[in-house]
């Protein structure tokens, strides 16, 4: 399957979750889960900024195009992939946006609780969409193998800046100390997911030429319009 | 949970649940001594914990304890009657039900009251515990009895015609 516009009707169904994305004013794309809840249709779950994970519901409250591709996995396993994200949504956990996604391994709970471990300063939407997705048994990603870059430097920057407008001095000096040249970027994570159960978990070097695939993707389906939904992301958590 | 009588010596209180569900227990408590509380369903006899100086009565706390007992064995109900129900759907709001009860129990009392080893004697709908698994995959190694109800859900799987490398993708 590939990557198509998120709108209704959706191309994923009940019993499938999906892999979405969006445009970032940050680059490399915002990445959430998409689904079927019981009752409501299809909504995409996605950590949008500091202490503001949303659940949006498709098409009418979406900031933002997105595109989605459903996750690839065994069909009796992904009802219960399904029944897990849906509990997840309802809880709306609270969680710190911080950069040390090595660290942050294992600090979301499928039942709703945050738990940073020592020297975890918290989640993107990336490793929020691969936490979400451990915690139901799926390991799309080795981040062992994940390496460091110059441009993340700059990205994890301009992290910290904007962070300072929303969140606490003391969080911005936490993720500033962690920053280190690693990212974890969404169409990385969306990559590795292309790649398909054999694939899992997916080295740094496997999920860079589908990355680079979706990356492309998103230019084409989805319209950039990064900054109004990164504003109002950042507006929503700073109140 | 609300308490719907108080006689002299017994407690009937009703447990209603999100879905709509409501389940009775009754439990015989003298007023003045300390007492115990029996599972309706499992008869199995729990002792009582009691935390002195927060009650200003015997009584008080004996009643409260009771009460934080039979929340907990009516927590633990939600989740395991729907494991344990052959006729159960599995279809994926039915699934979702049950894993939602579990996650529940586990965010109010803690991995460790789990009770999995119960299941081993029991009939289980096998779609229904391989997403309670999966759902509380995450403390697979501080519930008693995940490893084990593991294997059992394996087989399980297999006996409905299910495939278990399916059903339990990541976790075997």
């Amino acid at each position: 399957m590939t990557f198509a516009a998120l709108t209704a009707p959706v191309q994923f169904s009940r019993e499938q979750v999906a892999i979405a994305l969006s445009h970032s004013e940050l680059g490399a794309g915002h990445i959430g889960i998409a689904f079927h809840s019981a009752k409501q249709g299809p909504h995409v779950l996605h950590l949008a900024w500091h202490m503001c994970t949303r659940l949006e519901q498709v098409p009418d409250q979406l900031l933002v195009e997105w595109m989605a591709e459903p996750l690839a996995v065994p069909p009796t396993a992904s009802k219960h992939i399904v029944a897990v994200v849906r509990s997840v949504a309802s809880r709306g956990a609270k969680i710190n946006y911080g950069l040390n996604f090595i660290a942050a391994k294992g600090s979301f709970q499928p039942n709703g609780s945050y738990k940073p471990p020592r020297g975890s300063d918290g989640l993107t939407c990336a490793s929020f969409v691969v936490e979400v997705l451990r915690a139901a048994s799926i390991n799309l990603l080795d981040l062992a193998t994940w390496r460091p870059g110059i441009q993340n430097e700059q990205w994890a920057n301009a992290v910290c800046a904007h962070l300072e407008r929303s969140a606490s001095a003391d969080h911005v000096v936490a993720v500033k100390s962690s920053i280190n040249g690693l990212r974890l970027r969404p169409v990385e994570v969306a990559g590795g997911a292309q790649l398909g159960v054999k694939g899992w978990p997916a080295s740094f070097d496997c999920v860079q030429e589908p990355a680079a695939r979706v990356a492309m993707a998103l230019d084409t389906i989805c319209s950039k319009q990064p900054k109004d939904g990164f504003r109002a992301a950042t507006a929503a958590s700073a109140t | 949970m609300r308490l719907s009588q108080w006689h002299d010596a017994q407690i009937v209180a009703r447990v209603a649940s999100p879905g709509g569900e409501e389940a009775q227990y009754e439990q015989e408590a003298a007023l003045d001594q300390i007492g115990h509380v029996r599972g309706p369903e499992s008869d199995q006899r729990y002792s009582l914990d009691f935390l002195m100086g927060t009650f200003s009565s015997p009584a008080e706390w004996a009643m409260e304890s009771s009460l934080q007992a039979l929340r907990q064995i009516a927590s633990h109900g939600r989740w395991n009657r729907r494991v344990v129900n052959c006729r159960l759907g599995a279809d994926v709001d039915e699934l979702s039900v049950t894993v939602a009860a579990a996650l529940d129990h586990i965010a109010e009392y803690g991995p460790e009251s789990f009770g999995l080893p119960r299941l081993m004697n029991s009939e289980v709908q096998p779609e229904h515990l391989a997403a309670v698994l999966r759902a509380t995959s995450t403390w697979r190694d501080e519930i008693p009895g995940w490893h084990a109800a593991l294997e059992r859900a394996a087989h399980a799987l297999a006996k409905e015609g299910i495939d278990p490398q399916d059903a339990l993708f990541g976790m075997i």
